[in-house]
């Protein structure tokens, strides 16, 4: 599949032009990962921008240990099939906010950050198009994660 | 190299559903080498059984609650397998931690006949064998990201043996030498070739008549 038809297909980058798409997938780049591997490190620069195409991808963050009896990472999220990894990469301060784990191969499609970011400088239309959907996407990840604090607070006490 | 006491590897596995327990069961005692001592249905009851009964291996389906007694649907409060595995496999001295990434797809009722199921990692399918359990194929206090490979003969379609291919390369040592002798000028080079395509069918004709001569007596088959 080419990059383009990738990036059609993506939520964000759905509602792009052609033309627009042919000028993102101008900087992009097929990557893989095999199961195990890191692929993003919590505090690193958020270089990349990576559109999953296959495989499945494990969000974690660390935590003090006092916080939890089972370790000090814990998993937010599970990515798979054309959902995006590294969004940081668009938005301040540019800093990766979660580790991401491969769980099964996953070969992706990656997007240079500092080159999207200018050509959305560049191209308003094009920076709004993205944005647009990007805030969508980061609402709906909010309402979960604030769903899953509703249920889990009304939940029997954790067993010792 | 770890040293192992006993001859079964002990297996603790960790899945909320018993579907994907009883599954998982079968492949681990299928060899009849390794047997399944603890069966956990959350990342809680996972770690208490691998600190309290020191399995050889812990299998960890990647889709698992965190505690079982929540009664929740929601499928973030079953995302413990990879923190659970990690856990265990950085606390608990040697043991091995596989983590399956790929159970929920897999719909194990649609099986087809014939079908046998292995767990790979990296290709390699991974041994119940305690004795293969060795630190260059699967060290100990590893984790191990895994996957359930599939290995299915389409109904129809037997397997290919050695024998069945000797005569085939010989049928087409035959085919090949053959059309040369025709041509004339690789006339010389063309003849050992099918008379060497010949020798080779006959030795895959021979090969697989002994074997089922051998099954007929031996075991009874038809």
């Amino acid at each position: 599949m080419t990059a383009q038809k990738i990036l059609r297909e993506c939520e964000i980058f759905a509602a792009l032009q052609n033309a627009d798409l042919e000028k993102i997938a101008g900087f992009s780049l097929e990557k893989q990962y095999e199961a195990g591997t890191t692929i993003l490190t919590e505090g690193d620069e958020a270089e990349e921008l990576l559109l999953i195409q296959e495989g499945k991808v494990a969000l974690q963050i660390v935590v003090p240990k006092s916080l939890t009896h089972m370790g000090r990472r814990v998993t937010v999220e599970i990515l798979g099939k054309n959902e995006i990894l590294g969004w940081s990469a668009l938005v301040e301060p540019y800093v990766n906010m979660s580790t991401a784990i491969c769980l099964h191969r996953v070969e992706a499609l990656s997007l240079n950050g500092t080159k999207l970011r200018w050509l959305l400088q560049d191209n308003p239309v094009i920076g709004y198009g993205i944005l647009k959907q990007l805030i969508k996407l980061v609402v709906l990840k909010l309402r979960d994660t604030r769903y899953l604090l509703i249920t889990e607070r009304f939940l029997p006490p954790k067993l010792e | 190299m770890v040293s192992v006491k006993g001859d079964n590897a002990r297996v603790v596995i960790a899945s909320e559903y018993p579907q994907r327990y009883y599954f998982l069961r079968g492949i681990v005692e299928g060899g009849g080498k390794a047997v399944t001592v603890g069966q956990a249905e959350d990342a809680s009851q996972a770690l208490a059984m691998a600190r309290t009964l020191k399995p050889d291996i812990v299998i960890i389906d990647y889709f698992l609650p965190y505690f079982s007694s929540w009664e929740t649907d929601n499928p973030l409060s079953r995302i413990a397998g990879l923190d659970i595995a990690q856990t265990i496999s950085e606390e608990i001295p040697n043991i091995r931690v596989i983590l399956l990434s790929n159970l929920d797809s897999l719909v194990l009722g649609d099986a087809e006949a014939g079908s046998t199921y292995s767990i790979v990692s990296q290709g390699v399918d991974i041994p119940f064998v305690r004795q293969d359990l060795s630190d260059k194929l699967v060290p100990p206090k590893a984790l191990i990201f895994a996957d359930i490979g599939v290995k299915a003969t389409p109904p129809g379609i037997r397997e290919t043996s050695l024998w069945d291919k000797i005569i085939f390369f010989g049928a087409l040592g035959i085919a090949a030498g053959w059309l040369l002798t025709l041509t004339v000028m690789f006339a010389l080079p063309g003849a050992p070739l099918a008379l060497g395509g010949i020798v080779t069918l006959l030795v895959g004709l021979t090969g697989k008549l002994t074997r089922r001569l051998w099954h007929k007596f031996h075991r009874g088959e038809p």
